[in-house]
């Protein structure tokens, strides 16, 4: 299997990439193109939508034990983080206030909100790294306050047997569930493997 | 309409807010119908309907809401971020990307997080 590999160059080189919602990195010197079967490593919840998503880009996935003697390569995937959806209509008050949280890499900001008619309520805390304040509603004055569920996935790419790692990478994605949140996640995640170059 | 009616559909539309806001979306759903069926251009009680009905997994009534209310106002961006998000969900991609698109064309500077989400989606959806 491992012949299929073409080495494009002697010396082993790493490109990264970062673009909002996903950071990834690839060997230099493996022709991704050639790698026709993927072997898929995930709970089942995951599996499904990893299988889908390799079918788009042409590749075949397979399971269970032929994944470890027959397959190109190897893909895990496991879900590193769900954030469920938080949803308010309000008027801002003078308490609205976003507050970054520090010494948290991959948290976000925190927006505390208060309703400033509706007396009674206690401040609202609406964690995630997209809460969106200015989104209005008609000419009311009020805003959607929302964090959409998120999902964190992390993936890598591997040549059985030998177990380098080709290409690995995380991928965020907010969805209206955390379904919806997963499958876009996992969508991403695959769409930033190079198979076609 | 006249002022009582449209008294009657505001302090619906307020009660239905804040029924939202301690999810009670069924409440909220009830409340926001009647506004509406007061008065069928109150965007804020169409709003409210869509994303209470969202929340209580009527996804179709939501859709309807929601386009309800672009038709009154197009360019209410909370309802083009909700439907991008709804028809997502149910797998509608085409429409999906139609609704990150209006996200993108209708956010100015003070939206740069929402035209963030929205560029995002649209890459991840990618062309048809």
């Amino acid at each position: 299997m491992s012949a299929r590999f073409v080495p494009m160059a002697l010396v082993a080189g790493v490109t990264l990439c970062a673009c909002a919602g996903s950071r990834s990195a690839m060997r230099q010197d493996v022709d991704f193109s050639l790698i026709k079967t993927v072997g898929v490593d995930a709970k089942p919840a995951v599996a499904a939508f990893v299988s889908r998503e390799l079918l788009r880009q042409g590749v075949k996935p397979l399971s269970g034990q032929s994944r470890d003697t027959t397959a190109d390569a190897l893909l895990s995937i496991v879900v590193t983080r769900q954030t469920p959806e938080k949803n308010y209509v309000i008027r801002p008050g003078k308490s609205t206030q976003q507050t970054k949280l520090e010494n948290s890499r991959d948290t976000a900001d925190t927006i505390t909100v208060t309703y400033s008619k509706d007396e009674g309520h206690a401040p609202i805390e609406v964690p995630g790294r997209y809460p969106y304040v200015n989104t209005r509603i008609g000419s009311s004055g009020e805003v959607l306050v929302a964090s959409y569920a998120q999902a964190l996935v992390t993936g890598e790419l591997v040549r059985p047997g030998k177990g380098d790692v080709l290409w690995a990478g995380t991928y965020t994605y907010e969805g209206f569930d955390l379904e919806s949140a997963l499958e876009g996640a996992v969508r991403g995640l695959i769409l930033e493997i190079p198979f076609s170059k | 309409m006249t002022i009582a009616s449209a008294t009657a559909s505001a302090t619906d539309t307020a009660a239905a807010r804040v029924a939202f806001n301690d999810k009670k979306y069924e409440a909220a759903l009830g409340l926001a119908e009647s506004a509406i069926a007061t008065d069928a251009s109150d965007v804020k009680a169409l709003f409210i309907a869509g994303a209470s009905a969202a929340k209580l997994e009527r996804v179709e009534v939501a859709i309807g809401y929601l386009k309800r209310a672009i038709v009154i106002d197009p360019v209410m961006i909370s309802a083009h971020l909700q439907l991008g998000f709804l028809y997502e969900k149910t797998k509608d991609l085409a429409a999906a990307r139609e609704s990150w698109k209006r996200v993108v064309e209708l956010c100015g500077e003070s939206d740069a997080k929402v035209k963030i989400l929205a560029k995002k989606h649209l890459n991840n959806l990618g062309e048809p």
